[in-house]
């Protein structure tokens, strides 16, 4: 059944979800206006044919649409329907965050057409021939269809910087996937495919292109003059292409929106391949373990991929191990100096010495025996003594603070007993040592009390 | 002059194998200097010379935002290392797939209940936790034993997890490491 076309355009835009659907499946699928049967027949019997929307569901079936030049193809064998070019157009025009951004070959493309017609005008006969008015007729059609082509790519372009910018806000809402990977790779992609070939194609100032190219701008200026004699439609042509290379800005803009998106990106997208690699690395080591490639069955501490980090080391739980707290185990230091030379002091040093009795001794001089005898019998002795030999050492210690020698006590003891009465003085039961130098002396300790010399005080 | 009160707080928890950080978190949730921190940073001398004469190395003393003690001339990983280690790698693998690593340090992040919930269910994390012989009944109770036990993840007053100054450290060091590294 044939319908008219306007009334059909007009039904399938009331329908425009279904068929944008179908779009999204291009956009995703290379572009190629080919899609799979099926998916066109679902959502037929989801949105269509519930409705009671009578005229609908008989216009827009498979075959209805195929019949009247909508789907223009039905391969029956593939299970494909290939939708009509303009209906994509128009749906991308309908939905611009649909629309498909011009591409560098896009761009290489209308280049090549202004070229073309540049080369075959400035080839023909003149102005006025025939043949230059068709020429005309056509670049003036292809310099209208670029203006209104750029200014819906720069639509495109900022609807994406504009989605870039939503997908990245959600880098500061925590709880919201973002995945700077992605928005790196789409970054990238808008960069290279398309944001630099629309600069490229609209800069004013373009000079460069391949050898034996013309750039846009330089085929557009090439016309201009070309038509240095018809100064009106030079000036049209002029206004055009201002037109045109006006949305050079624009564009420029848009870059820049996006590179300041991109800094912080690249800084996420580092950030998350470093962790990819420190994660797989250890899997690596996981791995070696599953396959039974090692003998250990669990990850064990000296593995390199665990030893290289040094943010800490040997972490444990002290209290639990009661070990000696002073285990000197660390490198020497200025402190390990210290403690042991304060050890050091504290040491009693203990000469292995062997003493011999004062009995044993070289005999005292005669010159010193007399010095002792002098003392002794000058000196004023104490009436009560418990231990008479320390008592008479301590006291020549004090006389001969420098030179006091155990034979000085036999001299001394020798002088004290001739001049105390042997009344005086007690034996004890008791046995003492006196170690003076290297010689030792034991005595029983004698007391005394009382009486004596006129010496003993 | 030293505190009695904060060195007794700072001894258990260095014997406990924790490390002390720089910052703490508030009620607010908003990050703060650590009294203890700035304790032992103001007697330095003593805290240090403390636990050296006790046989242990005081670690920080080089300038780091955080201080730990181990026993003196064994700079090797333990088993508590490793576990801590893994976990961490674990928890920055499930962030940077699924979000941006501020989550783990800006205020207005942290690793939620749902989070947990997550890593406790994916498969490789599980089969890694095993290999590292976390032992904890799930992942994330080996999170809470070991990570914010140890304060290398500080829970904020609504319970999600930040990193603590050490931990932040350690995914600087991962992020240093292999930027240069090709696997």
């Amino acid at each position: 059944m044939k319908i008219q076309k306007a009334s059909l355009l007009i039904k399938i835009l009331e329908y425009k979800e279904v068929f944008l659907t179908l779009l999204d499946y291009v956009n995703d699928n290379d572009n190629s206006n080919d899609v799979p049967e099926i998916i066109y027949l679902q959502l037929y019997n989801q949105f269509i044919a519930k409705n009671d929307d009578a005229e609908a569901s008989q216009w827009l079936t498979l075959e209805s649409l195929t019949e009247n030049d909508i789907f223009v193809h039905n391969d029956k064998n593939a299970g494909t329907i290939t939708l009509q070019a303009f209906l994509i157009e128009t749906l991308r025009f309908v939905d611009i965050e649909r629309a498909k951004e011009l591409s560098s070959t896009d761009f290489e493309k209308i280049r090549e057409q202004f070229q073309s017609i540049w080369e075959s005008v400035s080839s023909c006969s003149g102005i006025g021939s025939e043949l230059y008015h068709e020429l005309m007729t056509n670049f003036n059609e292809l310099l209208t269809t670029t203006l209104s082509k750029i200014k819906r790519n720069v639509e495109v372009l900022t609807v994406q910087a504009d989605d870039i910018a939503s997908k990245f806000d959600l880098r500061h809402d925590h709880n919201t996937s973002y995945n700077a990977n992605e928005l790196y790779q789409k970054l990238s992609s808008l960069f290279e495919k398309y944001v630099y070939p629309s600069l490229e194609f609209t800069n004013p100032k373009m000079e460069m292109s391949g050898y034996g190219k013309l750039t846009f701008v330089q085929s557009i200026d090439e016309f201009i003059q070309f038509h240095s004699t018809a100064p009106k439609v030079a000036s049209q042509i002029g206004y055009k292409k201002t037109a045109i290379t006006s949305f050079y800005k624009d564009i420029k803009r848009v870059l820049e929106k996006l590179e300041r998106y991109y800094r912080f990106v690249e800084i996420d997208r580092e950030n998350y391949l470093s962790i990819e690699k420190a994660f797989n690395h250890l899997g690596q080591e996981v791995e070696r373990l599953r396959h039974g490639k090692v003998r250990n069955k669990y990850l064990t501490n000296d593995l390199d991929v665990l030893n290289q980090y040094q943010t800490f080391k040997n972490l444990a739980f002290h209290k639990s191990k009661f070990t000696k707290k002073l285990t000197w185990k660390a490198p020497l230091s200025a402190i390990h100096f210290k403690q042991w030379f304060e050890d050091l002091k504290d040491i009693q040093i203990d000469e292995d010495i062997k003493y011999d009795s004062v009995l044993n001794a070289p005999c005292i001089s005669l010159q010193r025996e007399k010095e002792i005898i002098e003392w002794c019998m000058s000196h004023h002795w104490d009436r009560n003594v418990d231990d008479i030999h320390l008592y008479i050492q301590d006291e020549l210690k004090i006389a001969f603070p420098d030179e006091y020698q155990l034979t000085d006590l036999l001299a001394g003891l020798e002088s004290f007993f001739a001049i105390v009465d042997n009344h005086s003085y007690k034996k004890m039961p008791k046995k003492e040592k006196i170690i003076e130098g290297k010689y030792y002396m034991d005595y029983l300790v004698i007391s005394l009390a009382g009486g004596g010399s006129s010496h003993v005080r | 002059m030293f505190d009695k009160r904060k060195s007794i707080e700072i001894y258990n928890q260095l014997m406990n194998g924790k490390v002390i950080n720089k910052h703490k978190i508030l009620n607010d949730g908003t990050r703060a200097d650590n009294a203890l921190y700035n304790e032992i940073i103001e007697n330095l001398d003593d805290y240090s010379k403390q636990y050296i004469m006790a046989g242990y190395e005081f670690v920080g003393l080089e300038g780091l935002p955080y201080f730990y003690i181990r026993e003196a001339g064994t700079d090797y990983i333990s088993d508590l290392d490793k576990k801590i280690y893994v976990l961490l790698l674990i928890v920055f693998r499930y962030v940077s797939q699924k979000y941006s690593m501020d989550k783990l340090t800006h205020e207005a992040g942290g690793l939620s209940p749902f989070d947990l919930e997550e890593i406790d269910n994916d498969e490789s994390f599980k089969e890694l936790a095993h290999k590292a012989q976390i032992g904890a009944a799930s992942i994330s109770k080996g999170i809470e034993t070991n990570l914010v036990n140890k304060n290398f993840m500080l829970a904020k007053p609504t319970g999600e997890l930040l990193l603590g100054d050490a931990g932040q450290a350690f995914l600087e060091e991962v992020k240093g490491i292999y930027s240069s590294i090709e696997l």
